[in-house]
């Protein structure tokens, strides 16, 4: 059987084609101009890598904050499921999982089926998410991709203290102005939204195993940072951790 | 007597020239990357407008977020006193100061002196900001000047749901997306700012004349939005500009202390 989803993100749109529960294709593709379609061309990239039809195609569902732009017929599902189910198909251990999105950071606790039990997620401010990494970034005029290689080579930590993302990007201007090193920022403001995920992770109630998805588990500093704080290993799915929504919405039994 | 003051804030540096009881000068500039370089540079060009140097100062108060580190003023005193002394010089029957900066917004309340004597403050999150309204600005594809007149000409202002600055631009971006009428946009974001400030306005309640100050006072369509959310008549500070109001109060304070070091030396 082959099935599609679509998650359709803050920042980026990912396509995901399983075919018997496999990935067979995938795409990631940033939202830059329409969102329709950025969305468009990220469903075309994973078909014409897969070379299927979308006709093809019957089961086909759709997630984000930006769902509402997928133009094809799909089924809704809500974001929290689709992590949820995404991460327990290939880590059945997995009991907590921690995303954090472009413009969200979401923990949630799942059943050994993959099933969400509850969960708590900060959508109402950009502290500590993907969008503050890509201000950052821009700001020490890196990628961030970069990060974990620049952060390797850091001898100390800058404290950045704001909490708004968009002060945060002011304050880490002023660190580069006075001469601050870009390892130490960086290893700073891995610090800071590690141990802000770490606080989040804490008042759910941290259960292994622990699973990171979303961008910024595939940072290495901001991993470490939280298992510091949270004195408990995470892991990382063997997939591209972005991909976690899309493949649970591609998923059929993922609950709308 | 000639005085100084100058304010440098997170976005803009602004010095006013002060002799007696009229301003002399003033400049206004965007900040370079230390507040000690932006102080020089705002207050220099501010004396070279009256024709003057920093020789031909008797004294000047520094204020902004980076007031400590001006080498050349002869004390600091915070930007807060400073908008509430400025706006009240302004008119003396203003009791309530709006001021929104670049990374602040503070409604102060000042006595029938202009000293402060109680505010609150936001300066943990960029909701409320001038910093809010250029990320608004950006995602709309404007110059932040554009903005308020755009958002005049909005008939329905849209629904802005997110307070978070970044979250907003999100919010617009879609807006945009959908077709979304740019002015009515632009009416929106005038809408959201003016109730993030209301609300703080009345934690700290409003009395008297209410002045605005700061950049965002330049924006027309907060402060039409700001006065029907109110529902007051706010004072437009028409003969100065709203955007050196902090550093005029700092002139204001360097002229004080100025004359009271001189009756010390007197007697």
């Amino acid at each position: 059987m082959i099935s599609l989803g679509c998650d359709v993100g803050t920042i980026t749109a990912k396509t995901v084609i399983l075919k018997d529960g496999e990935i067979v294709a995938f795409d990631i593709t940033p939202n830059e101009g329409k969102l329709s379609q950025a969305v468009e061309r990220s469903v075309q990239n994973a078909l014409s890598q897969a070379g299927i039809a979308l006709e093809d195609i019957e089961n086909r569902g759709g997630t984000g904050a930006g769902e509402r732009y997928i133009s094809f017929p799909h089924v809704t599902k809500s974001t929290i499921s689709c992590l949820s189910k995404g991460v327990n198909r290939t880590v059945t251990s997995a009991r907590t999982v921690v995303d954090i999105g472009g413009l969200s950071t979401t923990c949630i606790h799942i059943n050994d089926q993959g099933k969400a039990m509850e969960y708590r997620t900060n959508d109402r401010c950009a502290s500590g998410t993907g969008f503050f990494l890509e201000l950052a970034a821009q700001a020490l005029e890196l990628k961030v991709e970069d990060f974990s290689r620049v952060a390797a080579s850091a001898q100390e930590k800058v404290r950045i203290s704001a909490q708004c993302a968009v002060f945060g990007e002011s304050e880490i201007v002023s660190h580069v102005n006075d001469g601050v090193d870009a390892a130490s920022i960086v290893a700073g403001i891995s610090h800071s939204i590690g141990s802000g995920l770490a606080t989040t992770a804490r008042r759910l109630g941290v259960e292994p195993e622990i699973v990171a998805t979303g961008g910024v588990a595939k940072l290495a500093p901001v991993l470490k940072a939280l298992e510091e704080d949270l004195g408990v290993e995470v892991q990382t799915p063997e997939w591209d951790p972005q991909l976690a929504a899309a493949i649970g919405a591609a998923l059929p039994d993922t609950e709308q | 007597m000639i005085v100084a003051g100058c304010d440098v804030g997170s976005l803009s540096g602004e010095a006013v020239v002060l002799q007696d009881d009229s301003i002399l000068a003033y400049e206004i500039m965007r900040v370079r990357p230390r507040p000690e370089l932006t102080a020089e540079e705002v207050t220099a060009r501010a004396l070279a407008k009256a024709k003057l140097s920093f020789e031909d100062l008797s004294y000047c108060v520094s204020t902004g977020y980076g007031r400590e580190k001006i080498p050349f003023s002869n004390s600091s005193i915070s930007e807060i006193s400073c908008h509430g002394r400025g706006a009240h010089w302004v008119n003396p029957n203003v009791r309530t100061v709006i001021d929104i900066g670049g990374q602040d917004c503070k409604v102060i309340r000042v006595d029938k002196l202009g000293y402060m004597v109680d505010f609150v403050m936001n300066d943990k999150c960029a909701a409320g900001t001038g910093r809010f309204l250029e990320g608004m600005a950006k995602v709309l594809g404007v110059e932040l000047e554009a903005l308020g007149p755009l958002g005049l000409a909005g008939a329905s202002p849209t629904g802005i749901t997110k307070t978070c600055t970044v979250l907003a631009q999100f919010d617009v971006m879609c807006l945009l997306n959908d077709g979304e009428d740019r002015a009515d946009i632009a009416a929106g974001i005038g809408r959201a700012m003016a109730e993030r400030i209301t609300k703080m306005a009345k934690r700290v309640g409003v009395q008297g004349e209410v002045a605005m100050t700061g950049g965002v006072a330049k924006n027309a369509a907060v402060v039409s939005s700001l006065q029907d959310v109110l529902g007051l008549e706010l004072y437009q500070l028409e003969s100065v500009d709203p955007q050196i109001v902090g550093a005029l109060g700092a002139a204001l304070f360097a002229r004080e202390r100025c004359e009271r070091q001189e009756r010390r030396k007197a007697s």
